[in-house]
């Protein structure tokens, strides 16, 4: 279970450029649960993602993973608890070394990482065996620099990884948005497969709304660093992409409506 | 015959620092200037200690443990105090000159007449050859001494070069190559890459001052001048290995870097000869190194106009 | 495919070109879509150069004929080259071939006007007025008076506008206020609820609309007058104080009741997001938290779509000390009280039409986008302005009562 309370992160504060990313953000997630969080550019969706993954210290408030309270753990620290796949799919592989050593590495996540050769024959047939699940032929290509595969084999690649150890959560940062349509949907389906069979609790942020209302079983949305709807059990099941697109609007015309506003339509609102 | 024995030697030699750097400049990449001070560090801990009449194999020993105390503090100061890379090396360096000079008490220490680590091997040599001087290989006579330098260096570079590829096919070693080339990726994967940083460095420059050690020994001098521009030769060498044999597995990388080292001093060695003068060594060596960081990405666009020209040709 | 346009009188005639049939049905659609649109009811297509139909542009044919019938327009096929003609007999579409042009047809292309270009006003009967005959006076925010509450059916003669619930008890009532209009037996309501989706009931057989109504306006009576406008060259679109200050000047400034329906330019108002039913005693909604309880459209929202629109209106001094009605910014001699609700766009028959089957077409068709109380946002610098409608009808009376207002 992740249990984030009254989480605040301000960029640079008291200056021009001052962000408020997150405000007094407070959000708890079941194990197993699958939740995306949507939000316009600038919501805070990537912060809450990035807090929770420790890339930056909060303001205040705390983040508990499991029943470890990881708010001031370092980044690599939380990793034994997390795995992550980035958007950037040649962010989360080693272009120049082979499917096998990446993998390796994934594999001891958490773990000490000790003297004893890396790639052995018994790990072999086991990365094999997982790397064949995705369907991709890559089990054949597994000496192969990870750099010689595409953008959607890789992301597919990371995704396996960040699953492998099965972590307490695992964090999806908009890992389908730099893929071509085709890629996108088939590492869609391969998250959505992945995380279903090693009962995984997740949490994805993307920009596509129709992925948000097929792959995961909530929905949150951002505006402004503040949670302002979530979409849970029977709500999400009815939410179809018009319901999120008018939710957008509603919430930006509420942005719209301000004192003056107020004042005219108490006048005219009668 | 002697001179070619002379550079396979100095280059095998010079490989430890060549595999010290292709540690911190290529797995981990890390610009470390430490290189230059660290290898006088090594050669002049190793003069204090074998003058003193340690065995030279301790002294070697303190050498690798005082560069790699060298490269930890460096890496300390670009991971803790968030120092620029090339600033970091560079404070290390300076003060590792007043640091040579303080453990010599001199700017120079000789080595004659002293135990070396070839001294062994020397000794058994001798014995299989009844006490003569010189030893006939394939019609060249060699002097003992510089074989037995030769083999010993062999020994301990080839030695070195197999724990080496060990270490860095483990998880540790893994982790440490995956470091340098996305560090984001490691962290993500729990890996925490700031030690990563540290522990290279220290490695990396520990290789540097063994070299440093074997060099002071097989010289016969500690001179705290030695290192300048040994870090553009290393790189040099790295160069000519990767042009040589690729970076496709560790094991062909690490021999590469040998090989390159070698070939490295034997074409000093030759330029030598045909009358360059040994003040433009370090010029040459800057020249070819700078060719050969540009010559890949000019070949790459020469190529382009001279296939654009045939397509241009054809239509 | 090539598509030439040339109008003669009140017939468009078009020259088709080229092939019509899968790759092109869409485009042909939507060309044809526009134009009627824009008043052109009576097509006229001239097939001599059509050298091929496929089934894609029968069903594009067929449903410019559909959107033609619903406006009762004409819509004609002449000169059909042979394998045209064959095709569409073999279809059962012979109706739609012409052996020659209508015979009041102009020879020559009249120009490119439209008929019944800008206001066109006509009388049913000069007479006719509206009586006020309820009403409920919930003024925001104050906190609900079960015993305030009005239970009111809406037959097919009321016209009504308000806040109210479709819920047959005050108790489920209670967290389902929200605004609705009332027009021919049909009542299109907004629900308070966070999604904003409108819904609405329709008479049929021996069910009438019932409304829990905590604010209400409604009249019952005749339309004596009715006006259609239609842009022109220099008039894009009509303000809704435009309209309004159009039918008062027929009635010769009474106060009136009205219905409109018409193509929004853009519309301007705000509906309420969370029930009035839920506010507490003596519970004071101001800014910020009155944003929970009511939503602004924040733009000039729903361009292109249809609003059926009902209120009442009429000049500030006719109507002293009265508090269901408010000054508009933009005209602030008139006073009104206006709700609108938006449906998908459908098009209007041209000319002089009934009320109750223009307003009837729209309830049996697609679901309504919103419900609003409209306003005229005359705020300095970043306001809105006030709703406006680009073509349309309206449907007016003076009011016999309209002291009631007071």
């Amino acid at each position: 279970m992740l249990k984030i309370e009254s989480l605040s992160k301000t960029f640079h504060a008291n200056t021009a450029n001052e962000v408020r990313a997150l405000q007094n953000v407070n959000l708890i997630l079941e194990n197993g649960s699958f939740t995306a969080i949507i939000g316009t550019n600038g919501s805070g969706k990537s912060t809450l993602l990035n807090a929770v993954a420790g890339t930056f210290e909060p303001d205040t408030g705390s983040i508990h993973l499991e029943n470890h309270d990881i708010t001031h753990w370092p980044e690599y620290k939380r990793a034994s608890l997390i795995g992550r796949v980035f958007q950037n799919p040649f962010a989360g592989t080693v272009a120049e070394m082979t499917i096998m050593e990446n993998i390796v590495i994934a594999m001891k996540r958490g773990q000490r990482r000790s003297l004893h050769i890396a790639v052995t024959k018994t790990f072999r047939g086991e990365v094999a065996d997982r790397v064949r699940t995705l369907k991709m032929g890559l089990e054949d290509r597994l000496d192969n620099p990870i750099g010689t595969l595409s953008g959607g084999q890789r992301q597919a690649l990371t995704l396996l990884m960040a699953a492998w150890t099965r972590p307490k959560i695992l964090l999806l940062d908009e890992h389908t948005a730099a893929l071509d349509p085709k890629s996108a949907a088939k590492v869609a389906e391969l998250t959505k497969i992945i995380i279903e069979q090693e009962k995984l609790t997740a949490l994805m942020v993307t920009h596509s709304m129709q992925q948000a209302v097929d792959l995961p079983d909530r929905i949150i949305m951002m505006h402004r660093g503040n949670i302002v709807e979530d979409y849970h059990h029977e709500q999400k099941q009815r939410v179809r992409v018009p319901d999120l697109m008018s939710t957008f609007d509603r919430v930006q015309k509420r942005e719209l409506f301000d004192e003056s506003v107020a004042g005219m339509l108490e006048e005219q609102y009668i | 015959m002697s001179l070619v024995i002379g550079a396979f030697t100095m280059g095998l030699i010079l490989s430890l620092l060549s595999l010290g750097m292709l540690i911190s400049f290529r797995m981990i990449k890390f610009t470390d200037i430490t290189v230059d001070g660290s290898i006088t560090l090594g050669a002049s801990i190793s003069a204090v200690f074998i003058v003193q009449g340690y065995s030279p194999w301790l002294a070697a020993l303190f050498s690798f443990a005082a560069g790699s105390l060298a490269g930890m503090i460096t890496g300390l100061l670009h991971t803790r105090f968030k120092i620029q890379e090339i600033l970091s090396g560079i404070l290390v360096m300076t003060a590792l000159y007043s640091i040579n000079l303080r453990i010599m008490g001199r700017s120079n220490i000789p080595l004659l007449d002293v135990k070396t680590v070839s001294t062994g091997t020397e000794n058994i040599l001798e014995k299989m050859v009844g006490g003569a001087s010189r030893i006939n290989i394939l019609g060249w006579q060699v002097p003992t001494g510089d074989l037995a330098v030769f083999i010993t260096c062999s020994i301990i570079a080839i030695f070195i070069a197999i724990i080496l590829s060990c270490f860095l096919l483990t998880h540790y070693g893994t982790a440490l190559r995956a470091a340098g080339q996305n560090p984001q990726m490691v962290r993500a994967q729990g890996v925490n890459n700031n030690t990563m940083v540290v522990f290279s460095l220290a490695l990396a420059n520990g290789l540097v001052a063994l070299s440093g050690s074997l060099l002071a020994q097989y010289q016969g001098f500690a001179d705290v001048q030695m290192g300048i521009g040994m870090m553009v030769w290393g790189l040099a060498s790295i160069i000519i290995g990767e042009a040589l044999v690729g970076r496709s597995s560790i094991g062909l990388t690490i021999t590469g870097v040998i090989l390159g080292t070698i070939l490295f001093r034997l074409l000093i060695a030759i330029a030598l000869r045909w009358g360059l003068n040994p003040n433009d060594l370090k010029m040459v060596t800057a020249f070819f190194v700078f060719a050969a960081l540009v010559a890949p990405g000019w070949f790459r666009t020469l190529s382009k106009k001279f296939t654009g020209g045939l397509r241009y040709a054809k239509n | 495919m090539k598509i030439e346009y040339e109008q003669r009188g009140k017939y468009l005639l078009i020259r088709v070109m080229g092939r019509l049939d899968a790759a092109w049905a869409e485009y042909f659609t939507e060309e044809l879509f526009l134009h009627i649109r824009r008043g052109q009811h009576h097509i006229i297509i001239d097939a001599s150069g059509m050298v091929f139909l496929s089934s894609a542009g029968i069903r594009s044919l067929l449903r410019v004929f559909k959107e033609i019938n619903t406006v009762k327009g004409s819509f004609l096929i002449v000169n059909a080259t042979d394998f045209v003609e064959e095709t569409l007999i073999t279809t059962r579409f012979e109706m739609w071939l012409g052996d020659e042009f209508p015979a009041d047809m102009p020879a020559f292309s009249s120009g490119n006007e439209i008929e019944n270009s800008g206001i066109e006003h006509f009388i049913f009967n000069e007479n006719a007025t509206l009586i006020l005959n309820g009403q409920a006076g919930w003024q925001p925010w104050q906190a609900i008076d079960h015993s305030q509450v009005k239970r009111v059916d809406f037959s097919q003669d009321t016209v009504a506008l308000g806040i109210g619930s479709s819920a047959e008890t005050l108790n489920e009532a209670r967290d389902q206020y929200g605004e609705f209009l009332a027009v021919a037996g049909n009542v299109v309501y907004q629900l308070p609820d966070e999604q904003g989706h409108p819904d609405y009931l329709i008479t049929e057989k021996q069910y009438v609309p019932r409304m829990q109504c905590i604010q209400l306006l409604s009249y019952s009576g005749e339309m004596g007058y009715h006006n259609r406008f239609a842009p022109t060259d220099k008039t894009l679109f009509y303000p809704l104080s435009a309209i309004l200050k159009n039918m008062l000047d027929h009635v010769k400034g009474k106060a009136i009741g009205f219905v409109m329906l018409g193509e929004i330019e853009g519309l301007v108002g705000s509906f309420l997001s969370r029930s009035p039913g839920l506010l507490e005693e003596s519970q004071k909604i101001s800014f910020p938290e009155i944003r929970d309880w009511l939503s602004f459209s924040g733009e000039r929202s729903y361009r292109h779509q249809q609003a059926l629109i009902v209120g009442f209106t009429g000049n500030t001094e006719d109507l002293p000390g009265q508090k269901k009605l408010s000054v508009l910014p933009s005209c602030p001699e008139f006073l009104a009280h206006i709700h609108g609700a938006v449906f998908p766009y459908q098009p209007l028959q041209n000319g002089k039409i009934e009320l109750k089957t223009a307003v009837q077409k729209f309830f049996n068709g697609p679901p309504p986008l919103a419900v609003m109380h409209l306003v005229d946002d005359a705020r300095p610098v970043v306001g809105l302005g006030e709703s406006a409608l680009i073509r349309g009808a309206c449907w007016f009376s003076p009011l016999q009562n309209p002291e009631v207002l007071s």
